[in-house]
């Protein structure tokens, strides 16, 4: 049997969790939209966890998906008058500006490509690879998150890379390219 | 450069987030401090929500003005009985963004169900200025469950009469989100044994966001829908007293007309599954 007296202090039991998920969730925030300040979105996506509180999963990988699930629904619900899809693209550095000299990164692809890749690729195929690679999340985490089954979201994911290879693949090789390949323009 | 560790590796070196936040600065602790000063709701106890009601809310002038921004939003798309839409703004509180929302719809204990019907009830009972009040004092609960927080009622009456509730039952009484619709649909026709006749479909607008919901009576054979929905997966309704009723949030179902049924996948009492496309 418990003991009353040794209940979880809510406030204590936040606090712990607050900072445990605080960066990630700023990061999170920061990928999907270019809100000037992150901190308030993340502020609002924890003031719902203050309050759902008692909801929370107890396994800390869930808990940190599941409030990325609030904090993604907060994001939309901002994003529905625009009449947007319901999935957030994702931003990478502006290579135009950022070092192209990484020496990792230009051993195995030329920055610029990745970059008009993955502008190529659909909101839904960004958020799933983002929740894999950057948010390192496991399927059954990332699948909730998106409120989807873990098998779509493998699904998802597998098409996700398949799209950003075939994107990779068919760079425009020279300026005059895309005339003639129209559906390789990238999106603003 | 196919490699999956190799593009998840240029991947990372392209990441726009700061990688330095510090969880312990300013803003942060700032932030925490107001969250914690904040009070986490709970519901309150029977009797204190029925004496609430008994006197009839605080009315205020920013509680008006989101009723009256809220009936434009639903511009009509909801309500497709021969009725009202009613909704009530969240002042404070409450699940904002349907955070808490589930596919498949959860049991409620007998308590949470009887507040529901009767905040339904209650929050019914003045729709079209008591147009309605006879049918719903005459009204069965058909369908009462949760998804998260939310609750969703539906009573039903005879000739295709219904009721339709959706609150967010984690704020207090007069601080809840919620929708729904009265009415009984123009040329009602009971649905065959295995058919679906949809009496709400399509979306509405609350403070927590846009949802789309599809209700409606089922006929006899019918034991189960689901609805597959490109954004959540699979959305199971509750199928009871000849009624279903299942709800998600967003705006996917906003198209849905008699050009652009929505399809749901059946299963009935004998186990067979088919799929029936809603219209209204």
């Amino acid at each position: 049997m418990s003991d009353p007296s040794r209940a979880p202090d809510p406030e204590h039991t936040f606090t712990t969790l607050y900072e445990a998920v605080y960066g990630d969730l700023v990061r999170f925030v920061q990928r999907r939209t270019h809100a000037p300040c992150a901190e308030d979105v993340v502020a609002d996506a924890l003031m719902v966890v203050w309050r759902r509180l008692d909801e929370v999963p107890e396994a800390p990988e869930d808990a940190r998906a599941w409030i990325f699930g609030i904090t993604r629904n907060i994001l939309l619900n901002e994003q529905r008058g625009e009449r947007r899809g319901r999935a957030l693209r994702v931003r990478l550095a502006d290579t135009a500006t950022g070092s192209l000299a990484d020496p990792e990164a230009e051993g195995v692809v030329s920055r610029v490509d990745l970059t008009r890749a993955w502008l190529l690729l659909s909101a839904v195929h960004q958020e799933a690879l983002t929740l894999a690679v950057f948010e390192g999340l496991r399927a059954p985490q990332a699948a909730a998150v998106l409120g989807i089954s873990p098998v779509a979201f493998r699904l998802r994911v597998s098409r996700a890379r398949r799209a950003l290879r075939l994107h990779l693949h068919h760079q425009p090789q020279a300026v005059g390219l895309c005339a003639d390949a129209p559906e390789r323009s990238l999106r603003s | 450069m196919t490699r999956i560790h190799d593009i998840d590796t240029a991947l990372t070196t392209l990441d726009v987030a700061d990688p330095d936040v510090d969880p312990a600065g300013p803003r942060a602790r700032a932030d925490l401090q107001r969250i914690l000063a904040t009070t986490r709701p709970a519901l309150p106890a029977p009797a204190d929500r029925h004496r609430r009601s008994a006197a009839g809310g605080r009315r205020g002038p920013g509680r008006a003005a989101h009723g009256a921004r809220r009936f434009a939003l639903a511009g009509g798309v909801l309500a497709t009985v021969a009725g009202g839409i009613v909704a009530l703004p969240a002042l404070t509180g409450g699940d904002q963004a349907f955070a808490s929302w589930t596919q498949a719809p959860h049991g409620m204990t007998a308590t949470q169900r009887a507040d529901a019907v009767d905040g339904c009830r209650r929050t019914q009972e003045d729709a079209g200025e008591g147009t309605y009040a006879d049918e719903l004092r005459g009204a069965e609960v058909a369908v009462a469950e949760r998804r998260g927080v939310w609750t969703t009622v539906v009573l039903a009456g005879s000739d295709g009469f219904s009721a339709l509730c959706i609150s967010d039952d984690s704020a207090h009484l007069f601080a809840r989100d919620a929708i729904g619709s009265i009415g009984t649909p123009t040329g009602y026709a009971a649905p065959g044994p295995r058919e679906l006749v949809a009496t709400d479909l399509g979306t509405g607008s609350m403070d927590a966001g846009d949802l789309s919901m599809a209700v409606g009576s089922a006929g006899s054979a019918v034991a189960g829908v689901t609805y597959h929905s490109q954004i959540h997966g699979d959305v199971v309704a509750t199928v009871s007293h000849g009624r279903f009723a299942l709800w998600l949030p967003g705006d996917e179902l906003e198209d849905a007309s008699a050009d652009n049924p929505v399809e749901v996948e059946v299963t009935y009492d004998d186990g067979s599954t088919g799929t029936s496309k809603l219209t209204l």
